[in-house]
């Protein structure tokens, strides 16, 4: 019984490992650390790879610009995408979005300046504003009385910040703070609460569609065992302690 | 041939100096050329470069701003992509944005730009745009374009030389060959016509050279003609003339040339001339030290010369010489002497006879002049001794004439009977005849000795001729005549004359004018400006006429004309005094007459040089009327003439308020001075004992009478007895006889006292 009950053992884990090397989904990512990283180590690599174990798939992830990634995935080229705003489902018919959202993003204003802007849009006329080119987003709802620059990427963002070109930037909130740890920047904040916060699911290519619901169940899974909590502990709370304690830690 | 034109000839200076001139030109435009390539070029990096601070540095700007490295280096290699840019670089106080290029120390435009960023209102400075251009490019493209063109300007500038040599070796050169030597074989003998060798052709300057070269060998033969027939001519002169002709060398003072006359001249054979030292070895013993150091110190000055000496003859006899030289010069040093010898010999003879002659003269001149001198001496001794005389005879006619016609004037204010009012007027007309022929007498007198004093002055010519009427005006009255004065022409100008002199001759034409016309006949005064400084007055009457004998001698003294078997008055002697005086005043009087059309007579005198207004109006118009001295006023008369004494006190007699003090001789009178210190004092010069100035010189040494008034009266009327007078210091001088008018008015001149009407 003991040598039946090793085989068994034995036997999952070979058959484990099988279905592992043999189910692999590839996944367009165009997040930044430290959501996604090349590494596959940010959070949204931790959260979705996990999820995908849990219905016996492995995650493979490729970055590609943000249309081409979405071109690749509704041509079945790759399997899907890790995180979209909800809606892409009617502008790309072959994508099917999984119900129960990955994460929330959080647009928020960096400054370095004593600033109170009250977390409105209507806040930021009287300051000069940057963000980076082609956020809709933000080109719809950042006032036009602001003086407003617009740049290429988060580098150049924190850079005019720095010599004070700007009053305030607007970026992602997580990708934000990992770049102040990263560059050790003094002196910068968040401005809470964030200007526009939007929740991001994942998307799978209608061949996988019998795949949606189960992977829908395996994201609630990890929120409710604590799997999540505990990958969110890892990656992105760290981020937070140095730069503002008050910072909100929902995700 | 061709070779040697090519190496020597003209066509080859014209080639050397086509392609120098080319080459120079080419140079010259090239360098020009480039300089504005050079320019434009500059122009053009300059322009590029304002183009890229025009147009990219506000991309830059946004880009710096934003940090955008990419976009950045993007431009900056946009940039660089310009022709002739070397370096670019984009900064800020940090870092480096964008270097794209090396930089270069040389050969550089580099410009430096400011970037700025408008935020928030205001211009930030955020960095700086560092741009040079390169200079390789335009040089390359500059050396490129001097080796393109002075490679094509070298290859056809000397096909060009080329081409030109040989045209001008056939149109010019060939021909001048030919023409060179022609004249080398002319012969004046053997003459021919040049002609060249040229197709048919429309006449040019060649045909001109020809032509002309034919012509001048035709004037050179027509000149060497005469040359020849000159050259007889001249040596025939020569041979044939009495001036010795010769040249001599310096180097061996032997004479090359000598004329065959000098063998006649001094007698020896002509080879004998040309001995060494010849000339030297005959010149007289006495002369020749002289000679021969003087000339050749004149050779040495090189200074041609001419002296005359004596030579020895082959027979022993003298001969002077006169000797003119030439000094011949080779490069500024004497070579040769050239000159001719005259024989003198005979005007030296005759000069010495002069001049002998002339020392004869001079002695008897030298005796003459002193016989003269003594003449002279004689004669103006006895001038003086006439002057002296009519002086005193003058004086002793006037003293009795004093009494004479004072006392007839006296007795014209009586009340006498009508008969004895003619006798008075007869003896006053008589007295007063007299006096002017005594008068003119001493006039012309004192004019014949030079003794008048002329006084010129500027003056208004009509008021001269104005009183001058006045004079004559009652004589001409009295005989119907009319005086007619038209001197519209010369109204405004003035004389510069001795104005009284001047009225004596107006006055005394005047008078003639009248005293010579016909009754109720007409007298004109006119006048006429000759020139700048020239004025003539010209009086013309209706007279009788003078014929031509009578106006030749109508100016010599004491000549009537045979008036003086007629009623006319006058001494004779008006004319000449007039002349004498014109001519003194630089004037000149003269006569234009034609018997029964009456007679002009002329003065011509000097006009003023300045315009000088004088307003002598004060002076027309002599009031008749005898003023009274009044207010017991004193007047003291020393006067030693018992008559003349009488006639003051008959003058003063009538005259209640003055109170007359007499005295005969001058030291009663100074007696009576410094009792009653009088008002005035008369004072006759000519006093017994003291005369008049020592008695003035006397009451001026009394403190009490120092202040008195002493009027002279005397006989002496000469104008230097006057001038005397008034410098001795007499307030008056009246001359006797007496004029009672100009008696009393010096007196009140000078005394102090009421004048009343009388």
């Amino acid at each position: 019984m003991r040598f039946t009950g090793m085989l068994y053992v034995l036997f999952c884990c070979v058959a484990s490992a099988h279905v592992h090397a043999s189910n692999v989904l590839v996944f367009n990512t165009t997040g930044k650390p430290p959501l996604n990283t090349l590494e596959r180590d940010g959070f949204m690599d931790q959260v979705a790879a996990e999820a995908l174990r849990r219905i016996g798939y492995r995650l493979e992830t490729v970055q590609l610009p943000a249309e081409r990634g979405l071109a690749n995935a509704n041509a079945g080229i790759d399997d899907g995408e890790i995180s979209r705003i909800a809606g892409l489902e009617a502008l790309y018919p072959n994508l099917i979005r999984v119900p129960e959202k990955i994460m929330r993003w959080e647009f928020s204003a960096f400054t370095n300046k004593d600033i109170p802007i009250g977390g409105s849009w209507s806040g930021l006329s009287p300051y000069a504003v940057s963000f980076i080119n082609g956020w809709k987003i933000l080109e719809r709802n950042v006032p036009a009385e602001a003086v407003i620059s617009k740049v290429k990427n988060p580098q150049q963002l924190f850079g005019m910040l720095q010599k004070g070109r700007t009053d305030i930037i607007i970026f992602e909130r997580w990708g934000g703070l990992n770049i102040i740890k990263e560059k050790k920047l003094e002196n910068i904040k968040i401005i809470t609460p964030p200007l526009a916060v939007k929740n991001m699911f994942m998307y799978l290519h209608k061949k996988h569609r019998q795949l949606v619901p189960a992977l829908s169940q395996a994201l609630s899974d990890m929120k409710n065992d604590g799997s999540y909590q505990r990958i969110y502990d890892r990656t992105l709370l760290p981020l937070t302690k140095k730069i503002n304690p008050q910072a909100s830690d929902d995700y | 041939m061709i070779i040697e034109y090519i190496k020597s000839g003209i066509g080859r200076k014209i080639m050397t100096s086509i392609v120098l001139f080319s080459t120079v030109l080419t140079l010259l435009i090239t360098l020009v050329q480039l300089y504005r390539d050079y320019n434009n070029d500059i122009d053009r990096i300059e322009a590029q470069l304002q183009q890229v601070e025009d147009v990219h540095l506000q991309s830059l700007s946004a880009l710096l701003w934003t940090s955008d490295t990419d976009e950045l280096k993007t431009l900056a290699d946009g940039i660089m992509r310009l022709r002739d840019m070397q370096y670019l670089e984009v900064r800020d106080e940090d870092k480096q944005w964008a270097v794209v290029g090396a930089m270069k120390e040389d050969d550089v435009i580099l410009r430096e730009y400011p970037i700025t960023y408008p935020y928030k209102g205001k211009d930030i400075s955020i960095g700086t745009l560092k741009l040079a251009a390169s200079l390789d490019g335009v040089y390359e493209r500059l050396y490129d374009k001097v080796i393109t063109i002075l490679v094509s300007n070298g290859i056809k500038t000397f096909l060009v030389a080329i081409f030109i040599f040989f045209i001008f070796h056939y149109l010019v050169t060939r021909h001048i060959v030919k023409i060179a030597a022609f004249t080398r074989a002319f012969d004046i003998n053997n003459r021919k016509k040049l002609v060249l060798d040229r197709k048919q052709h429309k006449a040019d300057e060649l045909d001109d050279l020809v032509y002309a070269y034919n012509e001048m060998q035709s004037r050179q033969a027509s000149s060497i003609d005469k040359l020849h027939e000159s050259n007889a001519r001249y040596r025939s002169l020569v041979e044939y003339s009495n001036a010795i002709p010769w040249e001599l060398d310096l180097a061996t003072f032997r004479f090359t040339y000598v004329g065959k006359q000098a063998e006649q001249v001094l007698g020896y054979p002509l080879r004998d001339w040309y001995q060494a030292n010849f000339w030297v070895n005959h010149i007289h013993d006495e002369d020749s030290e002289y000679v021969i150091a003087y000339c050749r110190k004149r050779t040495e000055q090189g200074a041609d010369h001419e002296f005359e000496y004596r030579m020895r003859a082959a027979d022993d006899s003298i001969v002077w010489i006169h000797d003119d030289v030439i000094v011949v010069k080779d490069n500024g040093v004497p070579v040769r002497l050239q000159g001719f010898m005259f024989d003198v010999t005979e005007q030296k003879k005759a000069r010495q006879a002069l001049q002998l002659a002339h020392g004869n003269l001079e002695e008897k001149v030298a005796e003459r002049t002193q016989a003269l001198m003594h003449a002279k001496d004689e004669a103006e001794r006895a001038n003086q001794l006439k002057t002296e005389f009519l002086s005193r005879v003058s004086h002793e006619l006037r003293t009795p004439m004093n009494a004479i016609l004072g006392f007839a004037q006296l007795l014209r204010q009586e009340q006498l009977e009508s008969d004895q009012l003619d006798s008075v007027d007869e003896i006053m007309r008589a007295g007063k005849h007299l006096l002017y022929v005594i008068d003119d007498v001493l006039d012309l007198s004192i004019i014949e000795t030079g003794n008048i004093n002329l006084s010129f002055e500027d003056f208004h010519l009509r008021d001269c001729v104005d009183e001058c009427l006045a004079l004559v005006q009652p004589m001409a009255g009295e005989r119907g005549i009319k005086v007619d004065v038209d001197l519209h022409s010369c109204s405004d100008m003035y004389l510069h004359m001795d104005r009284e002199r001047l009225k004596e001759v107006v006055v005394n034409l005047l008078t003639n004018a009248i005293k010579y016309n016909h009754d109720n006949g007409h007298i004109y005064i006119q006048c006429e400006q000759r020139s700048d400084s020239r004025l003539r007055i010209s009086i013309v009457d209706t007279g009788p006429g003078l014929t031509q004998e009578q106006q030749s001698v109508m100016f010599e003294p004491f000549n009537r004309l045979g008036a003086e078997y007629t009623n006319t008055n006058g001494t004779g002697i008006g004319l000449t005094i007039s002349r004498r005086l014109m001519e003194l005043m630089g004037g000149a009087v003269g006569v234009h007459s034609l018997p029964g059309n009456g007679t002009t007579f002329w003065i011509d005198c000097n006009l003023s040089p300045t315009i000088i207004r004088v307003d002598s109006r004060g002076k027309d118009g002599v009031d008749i009327n005898v003023p009274i001295i009044s207010d017991a006023c004193k007047v003291l008369c020393i006067e030693d003439n018992p008559a003349n004494m009488r006639l003051i006190e008959k003058i003063l007699y009538s005259k209640p308020m003055v109170a007359l003090y007499a005295a005969t001789t001058a030291e009663a009178g100074l007696e009576l001075a410094r009792r009653e210190i009088p008002g005035v004092i008369l004072m006759d010069i000519n006093l017994p004992g003291v005369d008049g100035y020592e008695a003035l010189l006397r009451l001026r040494n009394y403190s009490e009478t120092r202040h008195i008034p002493v009027i002279a009266i005397s006989a002496a009327a000469a104008a230097s007895d006057i001038e005397r007078g008034r410098m001795a210091g007499f307030q008056g001088y009246v001359t006797k006889p007496i004029n009672v008018v100009e008696l009393l008015e010096s007196i009140e001149r000078v005394v102090n006292c009421k004048v009343n009407q009388g």
